[in-house]
């Protein structure tokens, strides 16, 4: 009887050990899962990630290639037909009396003056341009055309040494420039942009500010501020952090900086359709 | 002192749960009355307060309905499905009928009810495998589940009640019998699983009152 008992006891210990060593399997199987699912979600993040940053570098690249194709045709053919047309009202301009003849060398100077025009807005849609002058005199030439059309006051400061932060990445830069001051044209009605370049050893700062009636800061999450997310976008390609800071009546505030010593992959590469 | 360790073990889940109350969740903020009333329980358990007809076994049976209401309820509360919580209020309701009907008719009010405390038991294994099972299938994505209060909450529920089962199974065979070795494994089985389930409910206090406290920065942030 006794034995019997003991067996009872041997039966209970190792029921119970059985048990608990299954408690324990079905606790560690659930950690196991939880960390190989979380690992998933980690690549699946990422992959998402490269996704969004792949087709956000596809869609520079097909804008860049419609801006460059849109830069050869004013170059190469719509400042030509001008320059042939200016030519032509020259050579008309002879055989007509001195009234006539004030009134074609206007004509002639106003088509002059548009040529240059549409060689400027050449310069700053192609690529090359950019890539040959570098960022800061971009952006001294586009201050001197936006300052000279007397629709908007834009100061460009630059402090420190500037260095070449790379073809991609200037480009980047200057259309972040172009896209806040469209930005500013459309909507602002600011009356001074002012734009300020920090070149220091291991960052570079880049802030754009105007004096407009401002926005709204939810304006950023909302779909209608797919302006100010290309800043942010862009700015992400080539690993530079933007903030935006606005209110309604202050104006607008962007704020980007990179550091100059992390190349970002993308960043090396050359687009396709890059002229030269 | 050391057959009595599972007391201090109660006693210390008692006082996590206190400095952390006030951080807890409203489901997890039902252990402190609870902890409160097991802890008075068991004192009054070890100073023999409770020998009424030279036993404790009806306080324990009342204990062991008012142990499986608290637990079914703070797991079911762990799942969004109304239905499933329904379901579950319904088995409890079942179970708690069982238990009154074996303490009454089948085997008596001043024996153990053993049979509805293995039955008592295997429900609270099985809630605690579903909602694991729930937890694997509906996974919040950035869940860091070592430092997530249910999970360590149920997984000392599920150690306590597994723990619990093969010694009820034998407690009426064995423990009328007077037999010595039994008494010595009814000393271990409860103290380790008093002292699994309330380290491990203490330590969902204090992951529960880390992630208050969290949140709580990140909002003064």
């Amino acid at each position: 009887m006794l034995f019997k008992d003991e067996e009872i006891i041997l039966l209970i210990i190792a029921g119970t050990a059985i048990v608990m060593l299954l408690g324990v399997f079905i606790v560690s199987f659930l950690l196991v899962y939880q960390k190989k699912q979380n690992k998933n979600v980690l690549e699946k993040e990422q992959l998402k990630s490269s996704f969004q940053q792949e087709l956000l570098k596809t869609r520079m690249e097909i804008q860049e290639e419609t801006l460059n194709h849109i830069s050869r045709e004013l170059h190469d053919n719509i400042t030509q037909v001008l320059s042939f047309v200016k030519l032509n009202l020259g050579v008309l301009g002879r055989n007509l009396g001195e009234n006539e003849k004030t009134r074609i060398n206007d004509n002639r100077e106003l088509i002059a003056q548009s040529i240059s025009d549409l060689r400027n807005l050449s310069k700053s849609l192609s690529f090359e341009h950019i890539s040959v002058m570098g960022l800061v005199k971009t952006l001294e030439i586009e201050a001197e055309r936006v300052n000279r059309s007397g629709i908007l006051n834009l100061s460009l400061l630059i402090e420190g040494d500037p260095y070449g932060l790379g073809e991609q990445r200037e480009l980047v830069l200057f259309r972040i420039f172009q896209e806040a001051l469209n930005n500013v044209l459309k909507y602002a009605q600011a009356d001074n942009f002012k734009m300020s370049l920090y070149y220091k050893a291991q960052m570079f700062n880049l802030t754009i500010e105007d004096d407009g009636i401002g926005f709204e800061p939810e304006l950023l999450k909302d779909k209608g501020g797919s302006g100010l997310r290309n800043i942010v976008n862009r700015a992400a390609l080539i690993g530079a952090e933007a903030i935006i800071n606005s209110s309604p009546g202050n104006g607008c505030r962007i704020n980007l900086s990179l550091n100059p010593l992390v190349q970002e992959t993308y960043a090396n590469g050359t687009y396709s359709n890059s002229p030269g | 002192m050391l057959d009595s360790i599972y007391f201090y073990f109660e006693l210390f889940a008692f006082f996590v749960c206190l400095y952390t109350y006030k951080k807890l969740d409203r489901n997890f903020k039902v252990f402190l009355p609870f902890l409160a009333f097991i802890v008075i329980y068991e004192f009054a358990n070890l100073k023999y307060w409770t020998l009424w007809h030279h036993t404790n076994a009806w306080c324990s049976n009342l204990e062991s309905i008012i142990e499986i209401i608290i637990y079914t309820r703070f797991i079911s509360a762990l799942d969004k499905r109304k239905q499933y919580r329904k379901n579950v209020r319904i088995v409890l309701f079942i179970i708690v009928l069982f238990s009154f009907i074996d303490m009454i008719f089948i085997q008596g009010f001043f024996m153990l009810n053993t049979i509805a405390m293995v039955i008592q038991y295997s429900v609270l294994t099985v809630l605690v495998c579903l909602y694991y099972f729930n937890l694997m299938d509906n996974v919040d994505e950035n869940l860091d589940i070592i430092r997530y209060p249910p999970f360590w909450a149920t997984a000392g529920i599920l150690f306590y009640a597994l723990a619990f089962i093969f010694y009820h199974v034998a407690y009426s065979y064995m423990a009328y019998k007077q037999n010595y070795q039994f008494f010595l494994l009814a000393q271990v089985i409860p103290n380790i699983a008093c002292l699994i389930l309330y380290s491990l409910l203490s330590v969902a206090f204090i992951y529960q009152y880390k992630k208050a406290s969290s949140i709580n920065v990140i909002k003064t942030l």
